[in-house]
């Protein structure tokens, strides 16, 4: 259907019809160069609305910043200056696109061509390091995170004690050394105690040496055992409780029989060296022996309590 | 007439009903949250030996806003007991109490899951200088007069915290020391 058959409408003259086809020619010729132009954008520059390009110095952005309203996918992919051109030409047929609006924005003429970063601002678009910026810290929905300090936890408490560290690990050093120790001791303890028989008026001058010589191994292993204990960095503000509280009252008991039990062994072995049966207080040397090897023996058996054996289910 | 009366007497009832209902339906669900009380306990076990050790002392507070809320809970190292003050300094000494001596729980989770009867947290948990994230967690949840009782377990290990795992006679302790986590959130008093 041509102009000319539509009722209401004068049928145009033949020269009227040349020019108006000229002036759509020229609007299509000069959106042509603007696509074509569109690849020699400055680098560093998209038109709001375009999918980001970070390597471009200059995208779009989701920034704060005020943005306008996307603009037709048309008006999106034309350049600044050709957009203008077109939108000058064709002042009904396409809607005006962001840069173009911002060429025709007040204070846009003070820098006829050059575009400023308030020009680029108010059109929505940021420099790429911005942009960048924004992305590595994503704006996180929700509340902000909780904070120590709004749990009344004051820096104080959080604060790292090196010295109280190193005592710590000090004291965990001696005590597992007195552990070792007094799994050793209780050994030779118990080896002691075995061949006490051995020592007795019944017994040989061999076996009566060789009891003497493990006493008093046993001695300076139940000494050196009680200085990693004793020596070891007490903990302030820390009082003794559980399994530990058994093991140091029964070192009141063996700790006495630890010093008694080699002086009355010194004086018993004396007295059978001369030929006599042990006699005054030498002779509680095998009864003050077994009391003070049942106590640390006890002692051994507190500190680990309550034992779990392997085979408990 | 009367069939006039009623039929306005019903939907006032209705209009003034409704929200009512849908609010005892749908109880909003509070935007701060307040740590009550806790029971966190780890359980470490040697082949002698079964050893738990509780904290009553945690703190936390949970705050929601815009579908999201997010929660802390601290603790201090030294308020773990096991009831044996020498395995209390012990265990102090290897997790670094001296140096590290809080231990941080840090979560999000959606609000509207506060609602529901099991909840699935990711935790990241400080201690020990090391940064822990357990993804997914179940936890149970329990509503009590508005307060939320949570329970659940936090699969800790010796090693991804870089503990050395202490000895008794020369028998180290196992891997796993699962946590077990009692907790009462009430909403804050604002």
């Amino acid at each position: 259907m041509t102009t000319s058959n539509v009722p209401g409408l004068r049928p145009l003259r033949h020269g009227a019809n040349l020019s108006r086809r000229f002036a759509v020619g020229l609007v299509l010729v000069a959106l042509a160069a603007g696509a074509a132009a569109a690849q020699n954008v400055p680098s560093g520059f998209v038109v709001a609305g375009t999918p980001p390009r970070p390597v471009l110095g200059f995208t779009a952005d989701a920034s704060p910043l005020p943005r306008p309203a996307p603009a037709p996918a048309f008006a999106a992919a034309v350049p600044l200056a050709a957009t203008a051109t077109a939108a000058s030409s064709a002042p009904n047929s396409l809607a005006p696109a962001p840069a173009a609006r911002a060429a025709a924005a007040p204070g846009a003429s003070r820098h006829a061509g050059r575009i400023t970063a308030d020009d680029l601002a108010r059109i929505g678009m940021v420099p790429a390091q911005q942009q960048q910026k924004a992305r590595k810290k994503p704006k996180s929905a929700g509340p902000p995170q909780p904070t120590l300090q709004q749990l009344g936890i004051t820096p104080q408490m959080t604060q790292a004690n090196v010295k109280a560290q190193q005592r710590l690990n000090r004291r965990q050093w001696m005590l597992r050394w007195h552990q070792r120790l007094g799994l050793i001791t209780g050994g030779a303890m118990f080896a002691t105690f075995f061949l006490g028989h051995s020592a007795g008026p019944h017994g040989t001058p061999t076996g009566r040496n060789i009891h003497a010589a493990l006493g008093t191994a046993t001695t300076a292993l139940y000494f050196t055992t009680a200085y990693m204990a004793l020596e070891a960095p007490k903990i302030p503000g820390t009082k003794p409780t559980g399994a530990v509280k058994l093991h140091e009252i029964l070192a009141w008991i063996h700790f006495p029989g630890m010093i008694l039990t080699p002086i009355l062994g010194y004086m018993a072995y004396h007295q059978e060296q001369l030929g006599q049966r042990p006699h005054g207080i030498a002779k509680l040397h095998g009864l003050v022996a077994t009391v003070t090897f049942l106590a640390f023996a006890s002692s051994i058996v507190a500190v680990s309590w309550p034992i779990r054996l392997p085979f408990h289910l | 007439m009367f069939r006039s009366l009623a039929r306005t007497t019903a939907a006032a009832a209705a209009v003034f009903a409704l929200p009512a209902l849908l609010g005892a339906a749908a109880k909003p669900v509070a935007s701060h949250w307040v740590l009550q009380s806790s029971v966190l306990t780890y359980h470490v076990t040697h082949p002698l030996h079964k050893v738990d050790g509780v904290s009553h002392a945690a703190r936390g507070m949970g705050v929601c806003a815009q579908g999201v809320c997010r929660f802390l809970i601290a603790d201090q190292v030294k308020t773990f007991t096991t009831g044996d003050s020498a395995r209390d300094i012990h265990m102090q000494q290897v997790v670094h109490a001296a140096l590290y001596p809080l231990i941080t729980v840090r979560t999000t989770v959606p609000q509207a899951d506060l609602t529901a009867r099991q909840i699935q947290a990711t935790l990241v948990v400080q201690f020990a200088g090391q940064q822990v994230t357990f993804p997914k967690l179940t936890f149970a949840l329990h509503r009590q007069n508005g307060d939320i009782r949570l329970t659940g377990t936090i699969p800790a290990t010796v090693r991804e915290f870089k503990i050395k795992p202490p000895q008794l006679l020369f028998m180290p302790i196992n891997n796993q020391i699962p946590i077990t986590v009692v907790m009462l959130w009430a909403p804050a008093k604002s």
